[in-house]
């Protein structure tokens, strides 16, 4: 699966209570009527990622390899089109970040 | 995304470690690399040994010197690894504990319980632990997970079904029935416990008449009879207040057992139910029935003989054993009734049924039947088979090996790849010396020299596949691709196949690395 952290945009230290807020508020922003597959990712964003455990476990189990997009989305998160910081996005691609 | 790069090295291993490092980044460290090794061991699915270390190893990196704090998250992380290999196969979900302490739903086990030492808040855990043990009738160790689990989460539904199950298995029916009701107090409308507190009553009322204690008896047929309110017990419930009647009033006790066997049917079917709970108070089928007036059973029709194994089979799902007593009394009827005509398919069930519970003399009445209908049913050929020889199949004559060869032959060409993978193991292990380790046993002084691939039919033959391969010391997995290759085209082909490996033609490509018999020098 793509990256649950980058589908709700939260972070790594993200306690339940952010990524709780940040499922109901892509819920708000695609609700499933209208985008089933956007929902549908975070729906199962939140669920990998749902409790202290479950983020433990995907940190342990998840074997799904990061994609050229997700380094994209890293290196320049969306927001006002600009050129990405080429420290970071070579650290990123070194694999450091 | 360093974190998640790493999935990227999973498949350049072990080569791939290097890297991070290589493009400039920094060394993996001992967890990272022991983390990388197991996600591999568990993506290749061919040696669940090399996954269950895999993950250990990974355990112990985590562990570092010194123990975690409890409760923390890398606690957490060294438990969850732990039990990684059974989240993810399953296993003590659909085992039962193996005999051999070093088998591997044992180890697996061992490591869940383990786990619970970092992180002993996730019932779960428990719940597993309980239900392996409760499927091997351990319950001393059933008990052992129980308790904590108990103190911790004492109004949780799935745990307290755990302490009923393990109670029902333990003999201790008052203690299941106070779980019962205290899974009802919270969940009114469970079914599952309502049903399960009725049987827990009967079985109590079973303990109390061997106990020759009537009172307390009746008392619990009574409470089953409160909580049995759609009548679904109704059938074991008649025959026990029967049978306590009978203990007290011989007259008044063999007219209701009457009633119940007429109202049941008056059949082989009827017989069996009533049986089984007699013998379940300790009382022989001939005596109960001679003292009831009840004549043998006549041979059943159809009807009444697939009701009969319908019966069975509940008893057997019910996980308790045919008791010998009742063996003894149906299995001549039950053998007269295998002219009964049947059809293909009921018969199968039929046997599947007695080779369950190892009723081995109707099992061949029933095969042989079959075999005349059906000449040469690969199928009803291994239970006539199996069933003939049940301790010590290397006592078939040849003419019956030959027998069982040919049907193998037919279940490979009708497609039915079970009934030819059953019968191959079958014919495997004719050959096996008995009481001897397959292991320990050399290959004979003038077998192991100067052979030639020539001798390799013939030593398949003697000594079956399977162990000719362990005394070779083929590795698990090559010996896992050899059998398959044997089901899938055929002994002969394999033998070939093998010959070809052993001796490659000169200008044979056998240099090549990928070839597997470049590994396996047999007969050197």
């Amino acid at each position: 699966m793509s990256d649950p952290y980058l589908i709700l945009g939260v972070g790594a230290a993200a306690t339940d209570a952010d990524i709780e807020a940040a499922y109901r508020e892509g819920v708000k922003r695609y609700p499933p009527e209208r985008y089933p597959q956007r929902f549908e990712a975070l729906r199962r964003a939140y669920e990998a990622l749902r409790t202290r455990r479950d983020r433990l476990a995907h940190e342990l189990f998840d074997t799904s390899s990061p994609t050229v997009g997700e380094i994209l989305d890293r290196a320049a998160p969306v927001g006002e089109p600009r050129r990405p910081d080429p420290a970071l996005f070579a650290a990123l691609l070194r694999g450091e970040e | 995304m360093h974190q998640r790069g790493r999935r990227l090295l999973i498949e350049g291993l072990p080569a791939s470690l290097e890297w991070p490092r290589e493009a400039g980044g920094r060394r993996l460290s001992a967890a990272e690399q022991a983390q990388i090794d197991a996600w591999q061991a568990e993506q290749q699915r061919d040696d669940p040994w090399h996954a269950l270390e895999s993950w250990e190893s990974l355990a112990l990196s985590l562990e570092g010197s010194e123990p975690p704090a409890p409760g923390s998250d890398q606690a957490l992380r060294i438990a969850l690894v732990l039990r990684r290999f059974d989240q993810a196969s399953d296993l003590l979900a659909h085992t039962t504990p193996s005999p051999a302490p070093d088998a591997l739903d044992r180890a697996v086990a061992e490591l869940v319980e383990r786990s619970l030492d970092y992180d002993p808040d996730d019932p779960e855990a428990y719940l597993r632990l309980i239900a392996y043990y409760l499927g091997g009738k351990e319950l001393k160790e059933a008990r052992r997970h129980l308790e904590p689990a108990l103190a911790r989460w004492p109004d949780n539904i799935r745990v307290l079904t755990a302490a009923l199950d393990t109670a029902v298995a333990s003999g201790a029916f008052k203690k299941a029935a106070g779980f019962a009701r205290r899974i009802l107090a919270i969940d009114p409308i469970n079914a599952t416990a309502r049903e399960r507190l009725v049987k827990a009553h009967l079985a109590h009322a079973r303990k109390q008449i061997r106990n020759a204690r009537p009172d307390l008896a009746r008392r619990e047929l009574e409470k089953a009879a409160v909580w049995d309110r759609h009548a679904r017990f109704r059938d074991p419930r008649e025959i026990i207040d029967a049978l306590l009647t009978l203990t007290g009033d011989a007259r008044a006790g063999a007219s209701a057992l009457r009633a119940v066997n007429q109202r049941l049917g008056d059949g082989l079917a009827s017989r069996l139910v009533i049986a089984l709970d007699a013998a379940a108070i300790g009382k022989k089928p001939k005596t109960l029935f001679a003292e009831a007036g009840l004549s043998k059973p006549s041979a059943p029709d159809r009807d009444d003989l697939t009701d009969f194994f319908t019966q069975l089979r509940r008893h057997l799902d019910s996980g308790a054993s045919l008791p010998p007593e009742v063996r003894a009394y149906f299995e001549t009827p039950l053998k007269g009734a295998a002219r009964c005509e049947l059809t293909y398919q009921e018969l199968e069930s039929v046997c599947e049924t007695l080779r369950r519970c190892r009723w081995n003399a109707p099992r061949q009445a029933f095969a042989r039947a079959a075999l005349k209908r059906w000449k040469g049913a690969p199928f009803f050929a291994l239970h006539a088979f199996e069933a003939k020889y049940p301790d010590a199949p290397w006592r078939a004559s040849q003419t019956e090996i030959k027998r069982l060869e040919r049907a193998l032959e037919r279940a490979r060409e009708t497609g039915d790849t079970r009934t030819a993978h059953r019968l191959l193991e079958l014919l495997d292990g004719l050959f096996l010396v008995p009481f001897e380790d397959p292991q320990d046993a050399p290959l004979p002084p003038e077998l192991g020299q100067d052979l030639g691939p020539e001798a390799l039919p013939m030593l398949i033959e003697m000594f079956g596949l399977d162990r000719l391969l362990d005394m070779l010391g083929v590795s698990r997995a090559m010996k896992r691709d050899f059998k398959q290759l044997e089901r899938e085209m055929g002994r002969q082909a394999l033998i070939e196949l093998l010959i070809a490996g052993l001796h490659p033609e000169p200008d044979d490509p056998a240099d090549d690395d990928d070839d597997p018999f470049n590994t396996l020098d047999l007969f050197s």
